[in-house]
Order: structure tokens, then sequence, then C-alpha cells
């Protein structure tokens, strides 16, 4: 059997947007032991995988001509503005308002990687995209 | 177990702290005294930013400085505003509470120490607060978050009425006990019907890293889920155990939380204003 087209990818944001350390927490990471340094480590940079995202448009927004995409869980929400916003060629202007689950608007330094696990639908994290605000 | 009495201790934890203003800044024109202030851990930077700008006011170029480009910095981070106070102090500062070791209490003492700073600001790490109404929407969104984890949809939320949402709000930005909770506590009732999830995030110190996933109220076994097995399923890397904290502790609202705490009870009690339970770690020495 023929497996189905993968959706194209959103591009990743190449810059980081880690915050810098603390002084004060940086002086508890140190004298931390080597297991439990170990552990912080691996906690902290989880191997990305890919999910996929289907935007749907709400209103008088326009339509996609491809509606799904891919995109990797370590990605900030910002990053799907920015693809979203490209994609429909809207200028500095034009508002759009993106929500999850039919209710809320995610926070732009939210993971998507948490957005996708606490909300998909199947497989498939479905973003609402509008030009006015929506759900109060 | 006293649910309001211990509701409120909570409420009312605050954070003493001593802000200063960066001098480098061409809008500050002159040196002036730090403005010593306590910060309620339930609470968020914009609801006091105004006060803050206030007393600073008479030795600022006001031409550039303003309420809407103010933010702060602890030790070279930019404080994010949509965070709650709290969780700012507890992940930021990275103690372990528990420790209670001489040269500690020195090392971590009070006031928090902040930098008011106007310029330069740190679009990579903060988002724009612009007006009062971009702190309002960031907060009920989140509220409409938390509470899509926990019924499944922000029913709960969008359907308060207009005199409801108003007092919720207002409790919040006037840091009024009753108001807040008289409607909050509708909020995170059972009657709204079986949890879904537990809304739960979870801050993995140094550069902080926030978990966000699905944690039922039962276990497969229908044990209530505790802080303990929540964690070992969220970050087993730092959680091997359910039961013993061996490289890391859960902290929330800057108290150690034992790992048998039954998470759904500690939720009705320790929520922050947004209907999460954040829990930072500190990590053990």
């Amino acid at each position: 059997m023929a497996t189905p087209p993968q959706p194209p990818a959103i591009p990743e944001d190449a810059e980081s947007t880690d915050l810098p350390i603390t002084l004060a927490a940086s002086v508890v990471l140190t004298s931390l032991p080597r297991d439990g340094r170990a552990a912080l480590d691996a906690a902290l940079h989880p191997q990305p995988t890919k999910v996929t995202l289907k935007f749907k448009a709400m209103g008088s927004a326009p339509v996609l001509n491809k509606d799904s995409y891919k995109i990797k869980t370590s990605q900030r929400f910002e990053n799907v503005v920015v693809f979203l916003r490209n994609q429909l060629d809207l200028g500095p202007d034009v508002s759009l308002y993106l929500y999850v689950n039919f209710s809320f608007m995610p926070a732009l330094d939210e993971n998507v990687g948490n957005l996708w696990a606490s909300f998909k639908t199947g497989e498939e994290l479905i973003i609402n995209y509008s030009l006015q605000s929506a759900f109060g | 177990m006293d649910v309001t009495a211990l509701r409120w201790s909570i409420w009312e934890g605050s954070i003493p702290c001593k802000i200063e203003l960066d001098s480098s800044e061409s809008c500050v024109r002159a040196d002036v005294l730090p403005y010593f202030t306590k910060l309620p851990r339930l609470s968020y930077i914009p609801l006091y930013i105004s006060q803050i700008f206030q007393f600073f006011e008479p030795w600022l170029d006001t031409k550039v400085a303003s309420v809407d480009n103010a933010w702060l910095e602890f030790e070279g981070v930019p404080l994010k505003w949509h965070w709650p106070i709290g969780v700012l102090y507890d992940l930021f500062i990275g103690r372990d509470p528990s420790d209670t070791r001489e040269e500690d209490n020195e090392e971590y003492r009070l006031p928090w120490s902040l930098i008011l700073h106007f310029e330069n600001f740190p679009t990579k790490h903060l988002m724009r607060a612009g007006s009062s109404q971009t702190f309002y929407d960031a907060w009920n969104n989140c509220l409409k978050e938390s509470s899509s984890v926990r019924n499944g949809s922000a029913k709960t939320v969008m359907s308060l009425s207009k005199a409801e949402s108003t007092k919720l709000w207002e409790g919040l930005v006037e840091h009024d006990f009753d108001k807040f909770w008289g409607v909050n506590d509708k909020l995170i009732s059972d009657t709204n019907g079986p949890m879904r999830n537990f809304p739960i995030r979870v801050y993995i110190p140094s550069t902080p890293r926030v978990v966000q996933l699905p944690v039922s109220q039962f276990l497969d076994s229908k044990e209530p889920q505790t802080i303990g097995t929540a964690l070992h399923s969220l970050i087993p890397e730092l959680f091997k155990s359910k039961r013993a904290a061996l490289v890391a502790r859960p902290v929330v609202h800057g108290v150690v939380v034992a790992m048998n705490t039954p998470l759904a009870e500690l939720g009705q009690l320790a929520v922050y204003p947004d209907g999460f339970l954040h829990v930072t770690l500190a990590m053990m020495s």
C-alpha cells in the first residue's frame, strides 16, 4: 500500500529563544551531583519529534491551499503564528487570531509539543484562525 | 482540612522586593534610591508596574520611559510578565526551600533584587506588554486553556455571567481574596463534571523548559494521582521513583511538597489565578 503523502514542514525558527540562566540558579546547578546534572540535561533536551498541525479558517479568513503541516515539537507557538501570517500574505496592519480547542489563544512562547500533546484531535492539533476576535 | 484557611494563607504569600533603575539608560536622569515593595506570589507584574513607575517617575525622561515599555530583570534574565510572580521567584532563585544551612540563607537573602528597564525591550524573550487589555487577554486565555485541560472545553469560563467575570478579574487586580475565590471556586469545582485532565505545568530549571502534558486524576489502578506519580510520568529523567525525590524536589508556592500528596487535593488549594498548578523544581545538591 502506498504511504500517503507527508504534509509539508513549517520551517524551524533557527534563533535560540532560551532564557539566560540567573546567577542564583547557576550556583545551585554547579553544585549538583553528577547523576543530578545528567538527569537535568536529559530532561532539558528531549529529542524533538514532528507533529501535524491542521489549520481551519473561520469567518472571512482566507483559506489555505494546503491545510496540514508538520512542525517540530521543540518550536514555540510564535513560529506557527509567523508562518501562518506569511502563508496568508497578511499585511502588518491585519490582525490574525489563532485558537486551540475552539476557545483559547496560546501565548506566543508556549511550546508546540505541549499544545499538541494536551489538545490534539486524533493525531492532529487543529488550529482555527480568524481575522476577528472570537470565543469571548 | 480547612480549605478556605489554606487558600487564604497561599493567597497572602508575598515576596519582598527591592527594585532599582538601570542608571546606564539614557532616560534615567539621576541616581535614585531603590523602591522597596511587596509583590503577591499569586499576581502578575503588569498589575504593579504603574505603582513602581509612579515612584520613579520624577527621575525619568517620560518621553522615553513609560509604563508600556517597562520591563523587569533579575540577574540578567527578563521576567515574563504573563507568568505568576511566585513562579518567577521560585524558578529563578532555584533554591531548595528545605535547605536551611546558614551560608545558603545568606546567599539567597531577601529582598528579591530586581532592575527596572525601559530600553532594549527583550523581544526575543518577552511578549510586548502594550496596554492593560493585553494582560487581561493573556490571563483570560490562560484561564481558558487550564479550563480546557480540566473539563475538555473552556465552557466553565465562557459561561460565567458578566458580573462573575468582572468579579473574578477585579479580585485578581485588587488582590481581593473573597472576590476572586468567590468565582474561582466555581471554575475548579467537581460539579463541572468529572475532571478530564489535571492542569499542571512543571518548570525544569536553568534555562527553563515548561512541561505540560495530559495528567489524569486517577491512575489505571484507580488510585489517585499523586504529585510523585504525575512527575514520574511527565519527567521520568528527573523522577525515576514515584515515591521518593532522588535528584529534584517539587516546589509549590515556595514550599517543598511531599511526593505522595494527592494531585486533586493539592489543586483545590494551590492553583494559581490562571487555573494551573505551577510546579517548580529544586535540584538536590
